[in-house]
């Protein structure tokens, strides 16, 4: 059943998806002529994850969902369809930033493991965070409204630590030290997949109630 | 067979919905809904643009939720046993189906991977027997084409009932017969049945057992077809014997270059009681066109 969706979702955006190789390819040839490897390879996870976002409008645009409710398939497995695709598009993006950063590694001056890996998995951490908020928002308020809060949400995180950093100096709280900070990262990945896991609850309770 | 076998495939009672308006007015209605859908049976839904068409068919499909009502399929409420009713149901939307970039090929494999009951060969016949070629971007299809290709992945799980919202609308005359002849061969099944919406009144005499006509959100006529075209007749009478004519004869009127057209029930009564007059039989068109003025003269041609 979810076989599918998740079929109907890379069939869908297989066009699309060449369009992003070759923005693979162009970022790849940024990263010779001197861009951080790092931050190529983040990018990488991050075009992945906003194909989950233009799925989307694909769906809305050809009315997928309301073809889709005429299937023996459920609400929640349409939602659950969706955040699986996402899941899986953020592990090819990882796939192919870790690629790309370890050829990188090889003809430049720079460590995988120190500079290339962590960027990554900071990248994917950040667009599993990002899909997070925003694939609720997507059900709720559809397509169009949601890319307007995809900027709301990208400058939410920055607006919270700028926040914090200034509420911090006004009352001489300590700030948390590396070791610290360090130790949270080892859960980060926990926290992100567990507000994965709520964020598909919460889709799934909200398009459960859609009138569509 | 037993009883249980014959059950209608859809049954309607007292179906309920009302639209809510931003800002509390009160919005498009559907009210007391109910009929029923006979197995072996076809099943025509006619209406004006934003009658309601469409608004029951999503009810049908649970797509929007009924205020009140009850909708069961062979009996079975859909609340209860969606994914069984859905399983042996084959839907085609006036809007909605998969991105126009994919291919029909690419469709069959997405859907022999949501139906259990996917036939393949079946499938594949269909786009066959319709000259669609598999490996094509459905953008590049004619709308008939589409139409063909929405009925083919309709088809192919061997669904007992179709339900289908404007099959027929914008579709050329030769496509749009090969569709309704698709549609006789799938009732030839005894248990098989379809629910179709169309504004087409042609394609409805042609094929349709049961009529469902709804105008405004009410249901304004259902019945058998027969039943319901041999239980009105046009009378054609000059201005003159028209002035004659008892107000209650008449369901609604339209007066023309020649005299006036007057739709009435209770044809031989009718024949017999106004001599002077032509009685003709009324055709679904006809009775779209006056039954909504009843009473009052239908605008002029």
């Amino acid at each position: 059943m979810m076989k599918g969706l998740i079929l109907k979702d890379f069939y869908t955006m297989a066009r699309y998806g060449r369009t992003m190789l070759a923005l693979v390819v162009f970022y790849v040839l940024l990263a010779f002529l001197g861009q951080p490897a790092g931050f190529v390879s983040a990018m990488m996870v991050f075009l992945c994850a906003m194909m989950v976002i233009s799925s989307f409008s694909y769906d809305e645009y050809g009315k997928w969902n309301k073809y889709c409710l005429s299937l023996p398939v459920s609400r929640r497995q349409m939602v659950g369809g969706k955040y699986l695709f996402a899941l899986i598009m953020l592990v090819i993006g990882l796939g192919l930033g870790l690629l790309s950063g370890y050829l990188l590694s090889l003809t430049q001056d720079i460590s995988f493991s120190e500079e290339v890996l962590p960027s990554c998995l900071g990248g994917a951490a950040a667009a599993l965070f990002m899909l997070s908020l925003l694939l609720p928002l997507m059900y709720r308020f559809g397509v169009e409204k949601g890319r307007i809060l995809l900027l709301a949400v990208c400058f939410l995180p920055v607006i919270l630590i700028l926040g914090f950093l200034k509420f911090a100096e006004v009352y001489h709280l300590p700030l948390p030290d590396e070791a610290t900070m360090l130790m949270w990262l080892k859960f980060l990945p926990i926290l992100v997949l567990a507000g994965f896991g709520a964020s598909y609850l919460c889709s799934a309770a909200i398009f459960a109630k859609k009138e569509l | 067979m037993s009883a249980m076998e014959w059950t209608a495939a859809i049954a309607v009672e007292h179906l309920n919905k009302q639209y809510q308006v931003k800002h509390g007015g009160e919005g498009f209605a559907l009210k007391d809904i109910s009929f029923s859908l006979p197995q072996g049976t076809i099943l025509g839904l006619i209406g004006e643009n934003g009658a309601g068409k469409t608004t029951l068919i999503k009810l049908l499909l649970n797509a929007i939720t009924k205020d009140s009502g009850n909708i069961r399929f062979w009996g079975k409420d859909m609340q209860t046993a969606e994914k069984e009713i859905k399983s042996q149901i084959g839907v085609v939307l006036d809007e909605g189906f998969f991105y126009e970039g994919v291919t029909p090929q690419q469709v069959g494999k997405v859907l022999s991977n949501v139906f259990l009951n996917w036939d393949d060969a079946l499938y594949q016949s269909y786009l066959e027997r319709f000259s669609l070629p598999t490996g094509q971007q459905i953008k590049e299809f004619s709308k008939g084409m589409k139409m063909k290709l929405s009925l083919s992945s309709a088809l192919a799980h061997h669904p007992r009932l179709l339900i289908l919202d404007e099959p027929t609308g914008g579709i050329d005359p030769v496509c749009r017969n090969e569709i309704l002849d698709l549609f006789l061969e799938f009732v030839q099944s005894e248990e098989n049945s379809i629910l179709f919406s169309s504004h087409i009144t042609g394609d409805m005499e042609k094929v349709a057992d049961y009529l469902l006509y709804l105008h405004a959100g009410q249901q304004a006529l259902y019945g058998e077809r027969e039943d319901i075209l041999f239980g009105y007749a046009i009378l054609k009478c000059t201005r003159e014997d028209f002035a004659h004519m008892a107000a209650e004869d008449m369901v609604a009127y339209r007066e023309n270059q020649f005299g006036v057209e007057v739709l009435v029930r209770e044809r031989k009564t009718m024949a017999a009681k106004y001599p002077n007059a032509v009685v003709e039989n009324v055709s679904l068109e006809q009775l779209m066109v006056f039954l909504p003025k009843e009473k009052k003269q239908v605008a002029k041609v």
